[in-house]
């Protein structure tokens, strides 16, 4: 009996004392997952001050810092993960928690200075670069936010599995004022980041280019037409093909006046695509093919009308013929020119990404029968002021 | 006679002159853009995705590609006046389109190595590369152009096509063929990069949004419509806090479902799951405002409370102001998980802004209400429990 009560003593005791020892082994990892929580936040928070945004480098320290801010995140998640019950809170792990909000507010103040610094770079920077800028400022502000949640959860998980809340209650209760008016301030910082942010946002809807591009769909399909209604002949095909010429000329000079202003608002703004601008554009290169074809009947014109044409005649015409071709091919180049920036600018690839193919495959096809068309020409011009030694 | 055979040789030799440093000048012009261009290609070949920072790496290099554009188009710009074509000039010229088709393909490369770490990524991260790709093959189809552009031009300003003529052609085939090949590069590109773009419209959101928001309605008002009483108050906690639980778990997946999403697509911002975010969040302030009123109760029924009860209730508040805690802190971060990658943030920025104001000051006051409930609770664990 005594042996049996000595038995169950000794395991009681056994008991006790490893529950101690686990508390104290728990207590002790605790203390050292959250020092090290606050070395990781030290770190994030000198490489946040290092940071100097510029022209050149925009998104690679800010994305680097993301990938920080995110790693932070998952380590808060990963301590709180591994917390369980019952806990014992300490004065250092405490002091640990507050350092850890103190630094979270410090972050979230650098995420304030560099959304200060990067409206200040951007009247400078191209609008395709400060894209990246603004989306990696939002995750950064977002990951900061984050953090203070967790930091937030893990604080009160650590107070629902402590056993010793009423011993340190004023210090439990400290550690909580801090940390409530720590989020308090980084919530302000984070809602002044992202305002500062957002402001730096200029969208240009692609529809504000339809009316432009459908008149040059327009304008296109007329020339095409009046180049086809050309008849040559040797007598006026000089002044017939000068007319052209410059008519062609005049063409290019709105088609370059479009994809300038494509060009100038990319400095300043993204583009939120819509599907008419695309069509536009599409319709556009498939208008090209008809000013290639008019081309192309007007070298075959000349190279039967060759014999009976004087040389003067016949040089003056090449030569415009040759500055046709040089004239649809610039005009060819911006077309596509203009689609592919729409492309890169572009805030919604996501949502027309369809549409933004098929665009670009009948473009790539158009523009592809125009250029060959253009050297079909120049063959045939080249071949025939070979043949006169013009 | 003598003076008009002067001035006609003067004239000739002043002629002669003038149209050689002109030709010289394209020639030089012509190998230095050679000589970049081959420096340039050289820097893009180097450049890999697996070296990391990508986005740095290729902005850099786009800056590099612009300058070299600007210089294309200054030689360009110079050719105004006849110009006596050599082989050399065209053989810089097919260079220069050969160079252009070396840099697509590049691009494509790029593009593949690009969709590769696509898995393992997050979408932000890809994201400011996907943009620097985009230029990327943007700037080098222009480049394309601009060489193409010069060669047409040349053979329009040229005065011995008859003389090259055979050579001129060589040189045209060749860059039509680059440059057909250059766009199709350019154009595989672009494919491989928007296949890797995916949209959702945070409309599908907004019926789990609706759930979510008519259980916090409901908890309200069970919260609202609950006495506490020193005999049973750790049983209403209890109910109370399983259901908080639930609704936590409700908040927890949607919150997960959006940050998994927010990681592979961005969002199309739907006007109502804007209304519904700050409506949850102006909830929330109504959960916690109930959660001091309990706490204030329990401080006053605490001396009549027997300690088992007194000590479940405690137990019960401190879980429950933990899970509305993180409730109102995770509803916050799905509108910014939301927001990161929008694709109308331009768009939608006003509501935006508004939205994140509505939501700040309810987690303020969240957040008050939830510290003085903890507080409250706490004193009465450290007064009557002792703990």
């Amino acid at each position: 009996m005594i042996a049996s009560i000595r038995t169950g003593l000794f395991s009681a005791l056994f008991i006790l004392a490893g529950v101690g020892l686990q508390t104290g082994a728990a207590q002790a990892a605790l203390a050292d997952d959250l020092q090290n929580l606050v070395v990781q936040a030290q770190a994030l928070d000198v490489q946040l001050k290092a940071i100097s945004p510029s022209a050149g480098s925009l998104c690679g320290p800010l994305v680097q810092a993301d990938q920080a801010a995110r790693a932070m995140v998952n380590s808060i998640t990963q301590v709180s993960d591994n917390l369980a019950a019952p806990l014992q809170i300490d004065a250092g792990s405490l002091a640990s928690l507050d350092q850890l909000s103190v630094l979270n507010l410090s972050l979230a103040n650098e995420s304030l200075r560099l959304s200060a610094d990067l409206g200040v770079l951007s009247p400078t920077v191209l609008s395709i670069s400060m894209k990246d800028g603004i989306v990696a400022m939002l995750q950064l502000s977002d990951d900061i936010g984050a953090m203070a949640d967790r930091i937030g959860e893990m604080a009160d998980k650590i107070l629902v599995m402590s056993d010793n809340i009423g011993l340190m209650a004023d210090r439990i209760i400290q550690t909580q004022q801090i940390q409530n008016q720590n989020i308090l301030l980084i919530q302000q910082s984070m809602l002044q980041t992202q305002t500062n942010i957002l402001s730096l946002v200029s969208v240009v809807e692609t529809d504000t280019y339809n009316l432009t591009l459908g008149q040059l769909v327009l304008d296109g399909q007329l020339l095409a037409a009046r180049m086809a209604a050309v008849v040559l002949n040797p007598l006026t095909m000089k002044i017939q093909l000068s007319t052209v010429a410059t008519d062609v000329h005049t063409f290019l000079d709105k088609v370059k006046a479009a994809q300038a202003t494509m060009v100038l608002d990319s400095g300043s703004s993204t583009t939120y695509l819509n599907t008419t601008p695309l069509l536009n554009l599409g319709n556009l290169s498939t208008m090209l093919t008809s000013l290639a074809s008019a081309l192309n009947g007007y070298v075959l014109a000349i190279d039967s009308l060759d014999a009976i044409t004087s040389s003067t005649t016949l040089s003056a015409s090449l030569k415009n013929m040759l500055q046709m071709s040089a004239d649809i091919g610039i005009m060819a180049n911006r077309i596509l020119e203009m689609g592919d920036l729409t492309l890169a600018m572009a805030d919604n690839i996501g949502m027309t990404a369809d549409q933004i193919l098929i665009t670009q495959q009948l473009q790539n096809v158009n523009v592809a029968t125009t250029q060959a068309s253009i050297l079909a020409a120049q063959k045939l011009a080249i071949a025939i002021i070979v043949a006169r030694k013009l | 006679m003598l003076p008009k055979f002067f001035a006609g040789l003067a004239l000739a030799l002043f002629l002669i002159v003038s149209a050689l440093p002109a030709q010289a000048t394209l020639s030089t012009d012509l190998q230095n853009l050679v000589a970049q261009g081959t420096t340039l290609r050289t820097s893009l070949t180097a450049i890999s995705v697996a070296q990391g920072n990508t986005c740095t790496q290729l902005g850099g290099f786009n800056t590099s590609l612009e300058s070299y554009l600007t210089s294309v188009q200054t030689v360009y710009g110079q050719i105004t006046g006849p110009v006596t074509l050599t082989t050399t000039d065209l053989t810089a010229l097919d260079t220069l389109s050969g160079l252009a088709k070396g840099m697509a393909a590049d691009s494509v490369r790029l593009s593949l190595e690009l969709r590769n770490i696509e898995g393992v990524a997050d979408l932000f991260e890809y994201r400011a590369a996907l943009s620097a790709m985009l230029r990327l093959a943007d700037d080098i189809g222009v480049m394309a152009n601009r060489i193409l552009e010069m060669a047409d031009r040349v053979l329009v300003m040229a005065d011995n096509i008859g003389a090259m003529a055979d050579r001129i052609l060589l040189t045209q085939q060749l860059q039509n063929a680059n440059v057909a090949l250059t766009q199709a590069s350019i154009l595989t590109t672009q494919q491989n990069m928007v296949a890797m773009s995916d949209s959702l419209s945070t409309i599908a959101y907004n019926l789990s949004l609706g759930l979510v928001k008519n259980e916090t309605d409901a908890l309200i008002g069970e919260m609202g419509g609950a006495t506490l009483t020193s005999q049973g108050m750790a049983v209403d906690l209890s109910r109370l806090e399983a259901q908080a639980s639930l609704l936590l778990n409700s908040t927890v997946t949607l919150y997960t479902w959006i940050s998994q999403n927010s990681q592979v697509a961005s969002h199309y911002i739907n006007g109502d799951t804007l209304t519904l975010m700050g409506a949850l969040s102006s909830l929330q302030t109504a959960l916690a405002f109930s959660l001091e009123t309990y706490a204030n109760t329990i401080n006053q029924l605490a001396p009549l409370t027997a300690t088992p009860i007194l000590s479940d209730a405690t137990a019960s508040m401190l879980r429950l102001t933990a899970d509305i805690g993180q409730m109102s802190g995770r509803i916050m971060e799905m509108a910014d998980k939301i927001i990161v990658m929008a694709d109308n943030i331009g768009l939608m920025a006003d509501r935006i802004v508004a939205t994140q104001n509505l939501q700040q000051v309810n987690i303020e006051l969240t957040q008050n209400s939830v510290t003085i409930a903890q507080n409250v609770i706490l004193t009465v664990i450290k007064n009557y429990l002792g703990q």
